[in-house]
Parts: C-alpha cells; structure tokens; sequence
C-alpha cells in the first residue's frame, strides 16, 4: 500500500512537469520532416511517364499490325506536264476492277506496235522482310519492267500482288490500254511517277518496301501521253502495297559508359542537403571511449563525402516509335565513397553487429575507431540490368534531345565497404551487413548526334538512385546509394 | 483543437499542423525525456528523434486513446533506444556497488518541486532510473519492462525495488534538509 501510495505521488508530481524546449530543436525537427506532397508528385510523375511509356508501346504494336492489313487508295499521280489528283468515282471503280483482273494476252499486231511506241516505264522492286525478291529482274535489286500501255479498248493485263489464285507471281507485267499511238521512245522524254508510303506493312509477308514507277514517256509535243486510266491503275496498284519504306532500325546494339561521383543519402529528399553532415562533424555527440576516441551517435551515411564513379557496358536499344524507344542492356558499375576515421586498430576483436548485441558476430582483425585523421575509401561494384524508357523531345533528326527513366536491377559483386558500428564505436568490414540485390531508379537527359551512317552518339547527364537499403539490418539507419555523371552510350547502325 | 484534423493535417504534411502538434506537446514530452536521460542537451535529442518518429510513423495512429499518450509511448521508447545506443543503460545495469538507504517505514511527502523530484529521478544510475520510470511513471509491469529491455522479469523487479529504495532516501534528505534550515530560524 505504501509502495503503491508513493508511485501515485510521484506519478502525479511528474504528470504536470514540463519543460520548455530549445528554438533550435524545431528547427531540427523541421528539416528532417517528411515531404509528402513531393514524394507523392514525384511518384505520380514516375508512374504517369511509365504509363506512357507501356500505352505507347502497346498503342505502336496494335497499329502497327493493323497497318499490315489495311490499305488506302489514295494515289497521287505526277503527270507527264501537270500534276493532279485523280479520284473520281469512275477511276476508283476501274482500279478496283483491275487490281482483280486476270491477264489477257493482247494481240500479236498490237504487242508489236506497242513495243516501237514505248512510253514508259514501270520499276517495281518489291522487298519482303525476309529480303528483297526481284519479280522479273533484269537488274539484282531493282525490275524494270517495261510497260505497254495498250488504247482503251483492249483488254488490260493485270496482277494483283496479293491475289493468291493467280498463277502470276506479283509484280509481273503490268498492261494498260493508254498508250497514244504516237508516242516516242522513252529515251527522249521522261516523266517520273513517285508515290510515297502512307503505312508501313513491313510487317505483312506480301509487303512492298519500295514501288517507284517511272513512265518514260516519248511526245513530240508536249502533251499528255498517258492516259489517266492507266496510269491510275498502275499508281494505285502499287500504292496499295505502300511505297518507298527504309528497312525500320529495330534492334541497335551499342556500348555505354558513364563517369561521375558517388555518394550516400538517407533518402531521395535529402540529395544535395550537407547540414546532417556537417552537423554531425562540427558535434560529435556522446563522450570520449576511454580518452582514446571520440564516441559518435549517428547515421554513418552523414560522414561520407562523394568520390568517383563509373560505369561501362554493353546496350540494346529497341525502336517503340519515332520517338521513343526502350534501351536495356548489361552493365558494371563501381562506386566510390570516402569516409573519415579515427586511429586504425590492427588487433583481433569480435563484434556483435546489427547493434542488438544478438548472437550475430564476426571476427576481424582490424578496425578504426571513430574519429578524424584518417579517411577510407569504400568501393561498391555492382553489376546491373537496366531497363529504361526515352522519349524524344524535340522533332529533329539531326539533333536529337531525349529524356530518359527507368529501373534497374543490381547485384552487389564486392565491396570493401567499413560501416559504422555504433554500438562498438568502430568502423569496420563486414560484407554480411549488406543487401547484395538492389533495385534503381535511373533517369537523365541525352542528346542524340546523328552524324555518322554507322552509329549514333547519345550524351547526357545520367542520374541514379538506390531504392533499397544498403544495408539488410535497419540498425544502420537508411542508406541508399546514388550515382551521377555523364554518361556517352554509342549505338551502331546494321 | 480538433486532433483528428491536425492528425490529418500532419499526414498530409502541412508544415503549419506540424508546427501545431509540435508546440502541442513538445513541452510535456521534453519533461518525459528529462526523466530518462542525464542533461537537458539529451533530452532534447530525444525529444527531436522521437517528434521525427512521430511525424514519420503517424499513419500508425489510430485514433484508439489519446494522441498525447500515443506521442508519450513514442517518446518514452525513443528514450530508451537512446540509452541502449549510448551504452549506459547496459553498462550501467549491474550497479551492485551502491549503497542503499533502508527503505522508510514511512511515505515520504513529496513536498518538493516536480523538478527537483525530477533531478533526483534522473540521478539515479541510468538502469534504475529508467526502469523506475516506466514503472512507476509510465505504468509498465515489470514482464513488460523486461521485454522492451531486453532483461528478465526478476531482473526489472529488483533493479526497481534498488532504484526506488535510493530515491527514496534521497527525497527523505532533501525533505530534511528543507526542513532544517526553518527550524534553525526559529
């Protein structure tokens, strides 16, 4: 009773006991607070960019195999003294004929009168993935096929490229009923008759890269030679198949290398804050451990000073559209930070770690106590895999200036990394304290020189930064490792 | 002052309802760490770290009891992660050397100031100190004291029954010597 009679005083004594704290306690409280509208605008930013990202790629892959099935007949025709669009009903109707038309042999009398009066030329060359396929070529890559336009009451010779029950192979000669009888040799008067690509269907088995159509047409005068009808039905014949289309740059293959410094934060805020350390420098807290060293209480992250790092590897760039694309490859980076010490102990010491003086224990021969004088090197080699998405920024071709961000996924290979054991007040190695699988966030700027026909050279400041924890145990605070530099990645063109 | 709303405040990082809690409580927890610690400098590095730990673990609040008790538990654990940290509370556990005052037969009337009971707290050994603080301050069971220290149960009672035997006799002196110099006057 009596016990419990002076607990309850004591108890009521203390209830009311207050003290006023310090200003500077605030102001301390205050830098460390959480910012949390931050973090979540920068997460909604990442996620949103991502999103982006993963829509685009999946939007180019849904188009891009619709676009093999889907043809336009939009034809443009550049004639022989004027240009004009031809798209009446009647032409439309015609093509659709024609493109199904089976092939009539015109007449001997006919061929032969046609040949002398050669007007134009027709040049197909058509290209399927699995390279180029020459129809009736002369020529390795390129077919003229020599055209003869045959008056508009003969019967018209055609194939339709994907027509699966003509005994013709695609691409062969092509007759159309439009020749004028007095037309002259093609050598003396030529008219070029270019379409250019409205999709691209490289993707289809039956895709023509490339259809140019030359009509070389002979005239005294400078009149039409050609008949508007035939050349339609050529024109649109091949622009259903697409039109002039570069092989795509799919897959590039490069090497990258970054150089830059190192440093440790407690958290992605905290970059480029130098009061922790310092604070922590100018005031060492506690007291001294038998006069021989000055004990500390602190993070050990706040003593480290940024040192070099480097990176070097090989990458892959995948093209998602023009102006994006994915880059991924395989990469060692080692990191180096500096850290102060005090007085170096080369003695035999066991130590209990993680600070909870469990049964965890490791035998070393040497460590540093606490303190200034001396400075240690830390070395982290990574090896990683980075998965990152660019964005083209700007519309040019020469310059090019792309964002980039992504993650990555890190293996710990060694490090000789010491840690501050606060519990034992000494620094000292121990490979067992660290988390060897690490996931990054990486994110940066280049700009892209397309100046050579072989490769293209990407520069820019790069930025990364450790989500996970160095460090298995949370006993040795949060320490996360960042990277940052200039990185020059150079990929080649097949 | 609507707690809920400066909670809500405070989570949705508004440095004004961080402020607000701050000046809210800071004076009644810095007497908390008084108790636990050695100097003013100290406690008030306790009272930042666990005001961090606030700030940073306040999601954990549930709205179950009071926020000042919630904050006072925060606190009172901060503390003692200190001790652990600095080595004194387990250097100094094992204090067999000091010489105890028989416990009085009697209450001794806490006529003092809260503060100066509070200095006589604080200048017991730091493993005294602190298990006489959560005993018979914060209401910990001594199987309760055990596990947040890492010590057996027996252990936290008679490091306990030592500490209050020791404050005790001190408050006992202290009374005295209030009372002496009176007498001598008269």
């Amino acid at each position: 009773m009596q016990e419990n009679e002076f607990e309850k005083q004591v108890k009521e004594a203390m209830e009311g006991f207050k003290l006023t704290p310090s200003a500077p306690v605030w102001n301390r409280i205050e830098q460390q607070l959480p910012r949390e509208k931050r973090r979540r605008r920068f997460i909604v930013f990442f996620f949103l960019f991502a999103g982006l990202g993963v829509s685009g790629y999946f939007l180019y892959n849904k188009l891009n195999n619709e676009g093999a099935s889907i043809t336009k007949p939009e034809t443009v025709i550049k004639k022989l003294n004027s240009t004009e669009t031809l798209n009446d009903t009647k032409d439309k109707r015609d093509i659709e004929k024609e493109v199904t038309a089976k092939k009539i042999t015109p007449d001997t009398e006919q061929q032969q009168l046609l040949q002398k009066q050669q007007v134009a030329k027709i040049t197909v060359q058509e290209q399927k993935k699995s390279g180029t396929r020459v129809l009736n070529g002369k020529n390795n890559q390129q077919q003229e096929v020599q055209q003869t336009f045959i008056p508009d009451n003969n019967e018209v010779t055609l194939n339709s490229f994907n027509d699966k029950t003509s005994n013709e192979l695609p691409g062969s000669i092509i007759t159309d009923p439009a020749l004028q009888p007095n037309t002259k040799p093609a050598e003396q008067d030529a008219a070029a008759l270019e379409m250019k690509p409205v999709d691209n269907i490289h993707s289809a088995d039956s895709a023509i890269n490339e259809i140019t159509i030359i009509a070389a047409v002979q005239s005294d005068s400078s009149k039409e030679i050609l008949s508007p009808d035939s050349l339609l039905t050529v024109a649109t014949q091949a622009k259903k198949e697409t039109v002039k289309m570069k092989p795509a740059q799919k897959w590039q293959l490069g090497v990258t290398a970054l150089y830059g410094r190192a440093d440790l934060v407690e958290s992605f805020f905290n970059l480029g804050s130098n009061f922790d350390k310092a604070y922590d420098l100018s005031t060492p807290q506690g007291n001294t451990g038998g006069g021989s060293y000055i004990e500390y209480d602190f993070n050990v992250s706040r003593q480290v000073k940024a040192k070099n790092a480097f990176t070097i590897g090989l990458a892959v760039k995948r093209e998602l559209s023009a102006r994006s694309s994915l880059i991924t490859g395989i990469e060692y980076t080692s990191l180096h930070t500096q850290i102060e010490t005090g007085i170096k102990k080369d003695t035999t010491a066991i130590f209990y770690y993680n600070n909870d003086l469990s049964a965890q224990r490791t035998e070393l021969n040497s460590f540093y106590r606490p303190g200034y004088g001396n400075t240690y090197t830390n070395s982290y080699n990574f090896i990683q895999i980075p998965v990152v998405y660019e964005h083209q920024l700007n519309r040019s071709h020469k310059l090019q200036i792309n964002w980039n961000a992504g993650l990555s996924l890190s293996q710990l290979l060694s490090t000789n990394a010491i840690v501050f054991d606060y519990n034992n007040q000494a620094f000292y190695s121990n490979n067992k304290l660290f988390r060897k699988t690490q996931v990054d966030m990486l994110a940066g700027l280049n700009m892209q020189f397309n100046n050579g026909k072989h490769a293209t050279i990407n520069l820019g400041p790069q930025f990364q930064y450790n989500f996970s924890n160095l460090f298995r145990s949370g006993s040795y605070g949060k320490q996360h490792l960042i990277n940052y530099g200039l990185r020059a990645t150079v990929l080649f063109k097949k | 002052m609507d707690e809920r709303k400066l909670v809500k405040d405070c989570l949705k990082g508004l440095p004004q309802a961080q402020r607000e809690l701050y000046d809210s409580f800071a004076e009644t927890m810095l007497g908390v760490c008084y108790r636990y610690t050695k100097s003013i400098n100290d406690a008030e590095d306790v009272l930042q770290e666990g005001f961090i730990k606030v700030f940073t673990n306040l999601q954990q609040y549930r709205f179950e009891g009071e926020l000042g008790a919630w904050i006072r538990k925060v606190m009172v654990r901060t503390a003692l992660n200190y001790l652990k940290k600095n080595k004194r509370y387990s250097s100094e556990l094992s204090y067999d050397e000091i010489s105890l005052h028989p416990v009085s037969e009697e209450n001794p009337l806490i006529t003092m100031q809260a503060k100066e009971l509070a200095g006589l707290i604080r200048q017991l050994p730091t493993g005294y100190q602190a298990i006489f603080n959560l005993h018979a301050i914060e209401g910990y069971t001594h199987v309760e004291i055990g596990a947040m220290l890492g010590i057996h149960e027996g252990t936290a009672r008679s490091q306990y029954a030592r500490g209050r035997a020791l404050l005790v006799s001190w408050i006992e002196n202290k009374n005295a010597e209030v009372k002496q110099p009176r007498y001598a006057g008269k």
